[in-house]
């Protein structure tokens, strides 16, 4: 009581603030943000659903996920997981990533003319491609079904650090599949 | 005891707060707590609908799965994120999904997520699963496109 007495008539405003400002400090390190991870809707607006799903009539189920595996073996990637029972797929693979700037290359070389450049440098960037691909019947109707795809990827720089890491949300991208798909089941169902 | 010693009991204080836990292993909250506001109980609903319905709130939310199991009712799901600007960050999101029959026709959906290192222990962050899984559920059931 008498220290805090003295305290008082003394040093408090001056310690109360060096006190104050080492709590929050501390405090601001520990801190996580506010929403830790965001899982509501409002993440995902309409376009990025319609982008990704296509309806397919007068198809069964195990149709379009034949079509689906085939056009997935087209285009290189490996089938991790597939599940009859609730129509979904799990697919990925391992790639080279073209660098995004062209100016690179010229940066490269020119430090292969200064003589630092290594072996690694001539590499191209690597990335690894996951996606789904989800059957849903469309209720109401026989024989019909919506397909979902959602894809991300992982890109490692020539040094190999992450250096990207995204979902993919290019329209062109989900077009081509689809696309590719129409043909697989159209050669499916034709028996072709 | 001084002015000084107090502040440097209080710095220490703190960084005992911020210390790494050893016991990672078996680290988790409130097991009862965590359960409760990770689990949703649905009534008259049939495991292979709840379970796609979980798949497409999943896609809705940027999520590629990884696994699904239809004898086991269990879903896993990765979403790559990447946060730009002065604090930026790569982290992934692991979303696991259980459906498991409890009797009484009644349906038990868990969710339990893990943001890069750390495991989800925000309530709210299952709430809006949850209200994104419920409208799945209703789309399911009146779906008329």
């Amino acid at each position: 009581m008498r220290m805090n007495a003295q305290l008082a008539t003394t040093e408090r405003p001056r310690h109360t603030a060096a006190l104050v400002l080492i709590l929050l400090t501390g405090l601001a390190a520990c801190a996580t943000t506010p929403k830790q991870v965001e899982l509501s809707l409002t993440e995902a607006p309409l376009e990025i659903r319609e982008m990704q799903t296509r309806s397919f009539d007068d198809t069964t189920e195990p149709q379009i996920l034949a079509s689906a595996i085939a056009v997935l073996q087209d285009m290189g990637y490996s089938i991790d997981e597939v599940e009859q029972e609730l129509g979904i797929i799990s697919a990925s693979k391992r790639a080279d990533a073209t660098p995004e700037e062209k100016g690179r290359y010229v940066l490269y070389a020119l430090d292969c003319v200064l003589g630092s450049c290594t072996a690694w440098q001539l590499e191209p960037d690597k990335q690894i491609i996951e996606l789904t691909l989800a059957v849903f019947p469309r209720q109401g109707f026989t024989d019909s079904n919506a397909v979902r795809v959602t894809i991300q990827r992982q890109v490692w720089n020539r040094a190999g650090q992450l250096s990207l890491q995204q979902p993919i949300d290019e329209e062109q991208v989900y077009q081509d599949l689809f696309t590719k798909l129409t043909k697989s089941v159209f050669y499916e169902v034709n028996g072709l | 005891m001084n002015a000084r010693t107090l502040a440097l009991l209080a710095l220490f204080l703190v960084l005992a707060g911020c210390a790494a836990p050893t016991a990672s292993v078996t680290a988790g909250g409130n097991q009862a707590e965590l359960r409760h506001m990770q689990t949703r109980e649905y009534q008259q609903l049939d495991r292979r609908s709840a379970m796609r319905a979980v798949i497409a709130t999943l896609q809705d939310l940027g999520f590629v799965v990884d696994r699904a199991e239809y004898e086991l009712g269990l879903m896993t799901a990765t979403r790559f994120e990447e946060r730009s600007g002065p604090r930026a960050d790569k982290h992934i999101v692991r979303v696991t999904v259980t459906v498991t029959e409890r009797p009484g026709q009644r349906l038990s959906v868990r969710a339990n997520a893990r943001y890069g290192e750390r495991a989800v222990e925000d309530p709210e962050a299952y709430q809006d699963f949850f209200a994104a899984l419920d409208k799945a559920l209703f789309l399911t059931a009146n779906r008329v496109d």
